[in-house]
């Protein structure tokens, strides 16, 4: 062949190779990055884990047997007669005796303990150790999980490493699944034809050729279709994973990876979880059986379910014990014992995950503060909250009876609900309710329904007066004469009573005189509204800001009356600084966030801001206790104990769209709203709406009366002639008693035969 | 450290030192004592005497981290308390001492005028300790 002959053959070969070769390169390239990145990633990839407030116990505390079993079934602890296994309970009357799960918090552990509880009717009497019976102090239970934050695919694992993990079980996923495996590279041309050939015999699919390393590839990518074309992709990104990691590595990848099971929307993967989802015990405790279950699901977790088809999976079972046994990898009379165990698999408890979606979504946004989504569902985040579930379940039942109570008195079929109760103390989030169906992962009204609040900022107008002592107190005189005010262009604004009346009395040679008192007992609009311009609306606005509102305000006569739109949680934050007697604590949501072995990563601490002085916010408070007495919130003693004292505010927003109650006891706020999605009028006020509920939250809850006797320093009551607020004695027929910044209280003496008008 | 059968020598063991340090300070001896002096320990056994035992167990568990410079982890369990007892203002002023500690300044006078505002009228020692709190807090506000 010639030199020129050569040199023209040359680009024939270089086209062909083009042609052929190359590409088959690139594409293998192309598969080698994604076998990779997936295996690289994915092995780690875990949803994070939500919890409710860890229920802590001690003696003398108010709680129920009845709440107490709510939560131990809450935790899934197994009712047992002899509970002795962690997560296990016997009940007897009111006395309990437990074995606890040991937990990882943020502040350190709790170990596992046996003991024994006694109640009384509403208190739990003492703990006691189980065997030597010694008395705790307290015992924190592990927290409930409440949800879990997952990668788009609702995968959940618990990790396990290859140490941990039982050498019969690797010996029995060898012995079914790929008996080569620790000889091929990947694929296993022998394991193809011996399985050709028993499938032949057998007439039917008993055994499948892939390796492990296969089942692996295939479990990566998620997709059932059997084609040819899949099967190659398989075998080359087998190799390619045969050539970049170790035997170990595939192997412990193979037994987090691999699907095992289905709970609800939640996939089971890797045997960690498995074992705990079918046995509630770890891997390392399993006995051979057990294992040899979890082996045999893996040709097909739902047609093998042990639940639902117990004999199919019982069969299988001993197939795998059988093959161990002929293998020479278990104890022929082991295996023999092992398969006549009858007993199979714990009842699925699909309430291990109690349902919160309204409070879930808070947190998440929480969360998004700090965390990219990618943390959130990957990296196996623990995430304590501070919802507590018997809060949130007697709110869930107030929203609901109510709103059905509504609906049958004629209300719309479509009114709808929400509630947030948050604790006094510490502004805990406590309950969250976004709707009437408090499953429903929809419209979160509890954060997104952002409407008018009507009568509820009345507080902020009253408390803007009452930090200028010198010139506003509790018995001030105001106007509740008509009022027009001129809003240029000839615009006026006349805002009117709820009753279209103008109240008060006349005195001193002016004509509707109330006692600043009763203007926000009884939630008089002008007297509120000539008081709010008086003030002066910026001035107003500043006082919402410090008690919390962040959203944009537009500064106008009509915001003085409630022309301003929040959300329940918005105007629960707002009642908080009240309710905490002027001190700002933002809301939280979570308490810690710690790393999936347990290491602390984040806490949200209790953070305090003094936001006004906390004379006047206890004047104010005294007229919102009064509201719940004898103004516009008197209903509620329909709801109530006796002689239980509250404080609170309706509000109403216009044509009865909104209807709003918020307030507080000493230990918890809450807000309620009720109105329609679509914003039609529901005809409702706040009184015979939103309070209603409100008032059944609170008669659900172990909350506590506002104290009344106790004054802060500076402050004195003082008796005033409630008509015209000037001083009068005790006997005085209209005499009311009122608190005092002391130094304010009127000086001149009322006439007590004070003639009436117009009351 | 504390385990239920000693607890009662260890209260005495702390409880007398205490009451020595008490009539220190009525006789005048003791000087300018700052919050982390005597006062923190007099101020410890106030704390135990109004709690329940459940408080109690987490007060200890409170002292174990702070002297091993755990102060947020000391802050998680002070908050635990709280949540068992709201309304002990000897918590908040435990609680505004660690955030003093940790040089938060500003959320350490907060909490100790949260604590004035629980506070019994005749608890006079906690008062001043509260105002003291807020004192320095101020103080290193202005220096820094």
């Amino acid at each position: 062949m010639s030199v020129r002959d050569r040199l023209l053959r040359w680009p024939v070969l270089l086209s062909l190779l083009v042609a052929g070769v190359v590409p088959f390169f690139v594409y293998v390239l192309y598969l080698d990055a994604q076998v990779q990145t997936q295996f690289e990633g994915k092995r780690w990839a875990l949803p994070a884990h939500v919890y409710a407030r860890a229920l802590e116990l001690y003696p003398d505390q108010t709680l129920t047997a009845g709440q107490f079993a709510a939560e131990l079934k809450m935790l899934g602890y197994r009712e047992l007669s002899r509970p002795q296994t962690p997560g296990s309970y016997v009940r007897m009357g009111n006395a309990f005796v437990l074995t606890t799960r040991a937990f990882q918090f943020w502040d350190g552990d709790e170990k596992s303990q046996s003991l024994r509880l006694e109640f009384s009717a509403d208190k739990l009497l003492g703990i006691w150790q189980a065997n030597t019976g010694d008395s705790v102090d307290l015992l924190r239970l592990d927290p409930p999980l409440i949800g879990n934050i997952y990668p788009s695919h609702r995968e959940d694992r618990i990790l396990v490493q290859l140490d941990d993990v039982p050498p019969l079980l690797i010996d029995a996923l060898l012995a079914v699944e790929d008996r080569e495996f620790f000889s091929h590279h990947g694929v296993s041309p022998q394991s193809i034809l011996r399985a050709l050939w028993v499938n032949l015999r057998a007439g039917k699919t008993v055994q499948g050729g892939s390796t492990l390393t296969q089942q692996l590839v295939k479990n990566f990518f998620l997709t059932n279709e059997r084609t040819l074309w899949r099967k190659f992709n398989e075998a080359i990104m087998a190799l390619l994973l045969e050539f970049h990691y170790d035997k170990n590595e595939i192997l412990e990848a193979y037994i987090n990876e691999i699907y095992l099971g289905q709970d609800g929307r939640r996939a089971i993967h890797g045997f960690g979880l498995a074992s705990q989802f079918y046995f509630g015990q770890p891997l390392k405790k399993l006995a051979p059986e057990q294992i040899a279950l979890l082996v045999a699901l893996v040709k097909g977790p739902s047609y093998y379910d042990p639940r639902r088809r117990s004999a199919r999976a019982l069969e299988r079972r001993n197939l795998v014990l059988h093959l161990l046994a002929e293998q020479g990898r278990l104890d022929p009379d082991v295996a023999q014992r092992a398969s006549a165990d009858a007993s199979t698999v714990l009842p699925q408890n699909s309430t291990r995950v109690s349902r919160v979606p309204a409070f879930i979504d808070l947190v998440r946004r929480q969360l998004r503060r700090d965390y990219s989504d990618t943390d959130l569902n990957s990296e196996g985040l623990r995430i304590f909250t501070t919802l507590d579930p018997i809060v949130q379940r007697a709110t869930e039942q107030a929203v609901s009876l109510q709103l059905d109570r509504l609906q049958r008195e004629g209300v719309d079929a479509d009114i709808q609900g929400a509630a947030v109760v948050a604790n006094v103390n510490d502004g805990e989030i406590q309950a969250v309710v976004g709707g009437r169906d408090p499953r429903f992962a929809g419209f979160n009204r509890a954060l997104d329904a952002v409407r008018p609040i009507g009568s509820l900022i009345k507080p902020a107008v009253y408390l803007t007066a009452l930090m200028q002592p010198e010139q506003y107190t509790l018995a001030s005189l105001l106007d509740d004469s008509p009022l027009d005010v001129d809003m240029g262009g000839g615009e006026h604004w006349q805002p009117q009573n709820f009753d279209h009346q103008n109240h008060g009395i006349s005195y001193a040679g002016k004509d509707h005189q109330v006692l600043l008192n009763n203007a926000l007992v009884h939630s008089y609009n002008i007297v509120t509204a000539r008081l709010g311009m008086a003030l002066g609306v910026p001035t107003v606005i500043e006082t919402l800001r410090g008690l919390g509102a962040e959203r944009p305000l537009t500064e106008y006569p009509a915001l003085l009356l409630g022309a301003a739109n929040f959300s329940p949680l918005d105007v629960t934050q707002m009642y908080h600084t009240l309710a905490a007697g002027g001190f700002r604590t933002p809301l939280r949501a979570i308490r810690a966030v710690l790393t999936a072995d347990g290491q602390p990563l984040q806490r949200y601490p209790l953070s305090v801001t003094r936001a006004f002085d906390n004379k006047p916010v206890y004047l104010l408070n005294s007229a919102l206790r009064a509201v719940t007495r004898e103004g516009t919130g008197q209903n509620l003693q329909y709801y109530l104990p006796e002689g239980m004292v509250l404080a609170g505010k309706t509000g109403t927003s216009d044509e009865l769209r909104d209807s709003w109650f918020a307030g507080f006891s000493e230990s918890h706020v809450a807000a309620v709203w009720l109105g329609l999605d679509d914003n039609r009028p529901a005809g409702l006020t706040g009184s015979r709406g939103a309070l209603r509920v409100w008032g059944n939250i609170f008669s659900r809850l172990d909350t506590g009366s506002l104290p009344v006797g106790d004054l802060p320093a500076d402050i004195e009551m003082v008796w005033v002639d409630r008509r015209n607020g000037l001083s009068s004695d005790d006997d005085c027929p209209y005499a009311v008693q009122l608190p005092f910044i002391i130094g304010t209280q009127p000086v001149e003496q009322s006439a007590c035969e004070f003639d009436v008008q117009n009351e | 450290m504390i385990d239920t059968e000693n607890k009662d020598n260890v209260f005495a063991l702390r409880v007398l030192p205490t009451l020595l340090l008490f009539a220190l300070v009525l006789t005048g001896c003791a000087g300018g004592s700052t919050v982390t002096g005597p006062d923190a320990a007099f101020e410890e056994m106030g704390a135990t005497q109004d709690a329940g035992r459940a408080v109690s167990t987490l007060l200890a568990k409170v002292e174990i981290q702070e002297n091993q410079d755990q102060w947020e982890r000391a802050a998680a369990l002070l908050e635990r308390a709280l949540r068992i007892e709201p309304r002990n203002a000897q918590l908040w002023h435990r609680l505004a001492e660690i955030r003093l500690q940790q040089g938060r300044y500003a959320m350490a006078e907060s909490l100790a005028q949260k604590s004035n505002s629980l506070a019994k009228k005749d608890d006079e020692a906690l008062k001043r300790r509260n105002a003291e709190l807020i004192e320095i807090a101020r103080r290193e506000v202005g220096a820094g």
